[in-house]
């Protein structure tokens, strides 16, 4: 390196500033000369708006002040990245965190986790929804448990996506678009063997599973990219989750109308599977608004006693139950229920269980 | 702590006929040869303890092993050593209760007999390994009063593998038309690492849930027979069903109670002024030490207080008697109890001897997960 007067395309520098935050630069500004300033940035560079949301949550509620570092150091060179405090009843402090798209989504937390040793739940990715209130307020929503109830119009973000596969699976990528509410663009012969499929998908069907299905009803053949085009009016719903009648809110979530019963159904079931039974019956309930889609009783226990200690095995005994107590201190407390965290991730993978 | 030595004595005896699959006890099979030397052994340990005794004991306890395996003149040698008792228990299996053994164990102040039965159904036996069959039981019984025992406690294990909810009404029954004393029923556990878990453990996860109203039903039958249920697992006629007896295993009590007792044998635990210590397992080492005069080698535990305190809420809480929480209050989460007062599966009151903490009928059947929620 050596000291220049200019740069000029294709080189590569540094400049020293005074600036004293650095959050204030992003990837594409103009720099200017205060004697001479632009009077317009450079063309052709567009702030880049998050699309993909989730919930960043430290498994040790002791880890948030890490977490809150980890993520202000990550940010001074990934600009992109947003991310604003949080609070969820189920799973404590933490932050909502807006991502570019599902690969940025899966580097950060990757970094999180390897570069800053942090042990994180991530809820449910969702994308931004923007929302026209009946009182006639317009907001944008990062979050399903935010989302207002009474709404006049909801618009969701659209993907323009190009698919390639062997012509074999053209079939059953159809039909997982289909699933998703995609709707047919064109397609095109490659070659002999290789098909390009383009399709209109709302993002918020495939920030879940989408790509794990696609490469798994491809046998691993199909690849795939996406732009985000814009957004769209759809028939959304938030659909809640209720445990002991106590609204969950890092479960609640935004489906389309048609798909929302059985979402809700098969979010249920996969909680009666990850909550263990208490002292007393649980209902669980996915609800739209107050209209209870399904429910399921998780029934309660009707023993859980250490068979028999005496003189030979308190201490063993004695560890189990301290065992026994770990356990439950590890689960999170919506109310009288004790959930424990993976609970929180069982709408991850809803189709996933199915499997 | 102690306040004048330990009241409370347990003997272990090793020796087995054979291993019973489920069994994680200190057991050594067969060796005839060596019974001499270790109750030779046994009473050279005692000698070397005997200033941690109290100078009148409440209890003895044999047990093992099958301590009845052990041969007779060494078993009759031994009781005849060991310090005089209110409660002397020795455990039998039912195979090995002859006439004679009975009348040696009565000779020899044995006032009390824990008959390992465990079931009445053969096919369930065999699940378990057990050398006796139901008519081994009966017979042994019958020896034991021939031999004028007034205290009998049976063993039953519920949740064998294969076993229905009739198998299990059967051996209720057939236990209960012996008239004993005192009833012990066990759920089976399937302890990591033991040969039983190794074959029946994914069978045994399969009938859990079919299996859960067991204990449940072996509460209602065995109550509704008159039995006092004073434990979690343990249950014994009332005194208005024994002449006006306290027919709880005064022994047991002790542990329950959280009080010291001393243990002598391999693998036998003792603990005594905040210090538990367990006797090395192994049979070569333990006989070695003790024949050149010197303590067998133990496993050291400290007590520190809140895990005294802890052991005490866990124990106490097993029996149908209040708990006083005196000096207990700071083992015990406040809003967990709160918590479970609410779901009524425990009751605290203010009485004269202080506040007092037990768990509800319901509470009990729940006692394990209740302690842990419990405790802070």
């Amino acid at each position: 390196m050596r000291a220049a007067d200019s740069l000029t395309a294709g080189e590569v520098g540094y400049v020293i500033t005074g600036l004293k935050d650095v959050s204030r630069l992003r990837v594409g500004d103009t720099l200017t000369s205060e004697e001479q300033p632009a009077a317009e940035p450079l063309p052709g560079y567009k702030d880049v708006k998050p699309m993909v949301f989730a919930g960043l949550f430290p498994t040790d509620s002791d880890d948030y002040p890490d977490l809150r570092d980890a993520l202000e150091r990550l940010k001074l060179n990934d600009a992109a990245l947003f991310y604003e405090p949080e609070t969820s009843q189920a799973l404590g402090f933490g932050f909502r965190c807006g991502f570019l798209g599902l690969l940025h989504m899966e580097i950060v937390r990757e970094r999180l986790e390897r570069e800053f040793d942090l042990d994180l739940i991530v809820t449910a990715p969702n994308v931004a929804y923007r929302v026209l209130t009946k009182a006639g307020e317009e907001v944008e929503v990062h979050n399903p448990a935010e989302m207002p109830r009474e709404i006049e119009r909801v618009e969701e973000p659209y993907i323009r996506a190009s698919i390639i596969v062997p012509k074999d699976f053209v079939g059953s990528v159809m039909e997982l678009n289909t699933e998703r509410r995609g709707r047919f663009d064109h397609m095109e012969y490659l070659s002999e063997q290789r098909v390009l499929l383009m399709y209109e998908l709302p993002l918020g069907e495939i920030v879940l599973d989408y790509y794990d299905q696609l490469k798994s009803r491809t046998r691993g053949y199909a690849s795939f990219d996406y732009d985000v085009t814009g957004f769209r009016e759809g028939q959304l719903e938030r659909v809640d989750v209720l445990i002991a009648g106590e609204p969950v809110d890092a479960l609640s979530l935004i489906v389309h109308r048609d798909g929302a019963y059985a979402r809700g159904r098969a979010l249920v079931d996969r909680l009666r599977e990850e909550i263990p039974r208490q002292f007393f019956d649980v209902p669980v309930q996915a609800a739209i608004g107050s209209r209870v889609i399904a429910r399921e009783t998780i029934k309660a226990k009707r023993k859980d006693v250490l068979a028999k200690c005496y003189g030979g095995d308190i201490t063993r005994k004695r560890k189990l139950l301290e065992r026994q107590k770990a356990g439950k201190k590890r689960m999170k407390q919506v109310g009288a229920v004790e959930v424990p965290q993976e609970a929180f991730l069982a709408v991850l993978n809803l189709d996933g269980g199915k499997k | 702590m102690s306040g004048g030595g330990v009241r409370h004595l347990y003997v272990h005896l090793p020796f087995c006929a054979s291993r019973c699959g489920y069994c994680d006890f200190v057991t050594v099979v067969g060796r005839s040869g060596q019974h001499r030397a270790y109750v030779d052994a046994l009473l050279s340990e005692l000698a070397l303890e005997r200033e941690l005794l109290a100078p009148r004991l409440e209890s003895v306890f044999l047990g093992g092993g099958t301590p009845t395996f052990t041969e007779g003149a060494e078993l009759a040698r031994l009781l005849g050593s060991l310090p005089a008792a209110d409660e002397v228990t020795v455990e039998a299996n039912p195979e090995t209760v002859t006439p004679e053994l009975a009348r040696l164990l009565r000779e020899r102040g044995v006032n009390r007999v824990s008959l390992g039965a465990q079931s009445f159904r053969p096919h369930l036996l065999s699940v378990l390994d057990r050398r006796a069959g139901p008519d081994d039981v009966r017979s042994a019984v019958y020896a034991l009063r021939d031999a004028r025992f007034d205290n009998i406690s049976l063993d039953l294990i519920y949740g064998i593998p294969g076993q229905s909810a009739a198998d299990l009404d059967a051996d209720l029954s057939n236990a209960l038309a012996l008239e004993p004393e005192h009833l012990s029923c066990y759920e089976l556990e399937a302890k990591p690492g033991t040969r039983f878990t190794h074959a029946h453990g994914s069978e045994l996860a399969r009938q859990a849930e079919a299996m859960e109203s067991y204990f449940e039903h072996v509460v209602a039958r065995v109550t509704a027979a008159g039995y006092r249920w004073y434990e979690t697992a343990n249950f014994c006629r009332p005194p208005h069903l024994a002449d006006g007896r306290d027919l709880r295993s005064r022994h047991n009590l002790a542990y329950w109670r959280g009080r010291d007792y001393l243990g002598l044998g391999i693998g036998a635990v003792s603990t005594i002024d905040g210090q538990r210590w367990r006797v090395t397992p192994s049979l070569g080492r333990y006989l070695a030490a003790l024949a050149a005069g010197s303590r067998p080698p133990r496993e050291l535990e400290e007590l520190p207080p809140e895990v005294r305190e802890g052991e005490r809420v866990m124990l106490g809480l097993r029996l149908d008697e209040p708990l006083v929480l005196d000096g207990l209050e700071g083992a015990l989460d406040g809003e967990a109890l709160e918590r479970l007062e609410r779901l009524g599966l425990v009751r605290a009151e203010q009485t004269a001897a202080g506040r007092e903490l037990a768990l509800t009928e319901r509470g009990r059947f729940l006692g394990g997960g209740v302690t842990a929620d419990l405790l802070a």
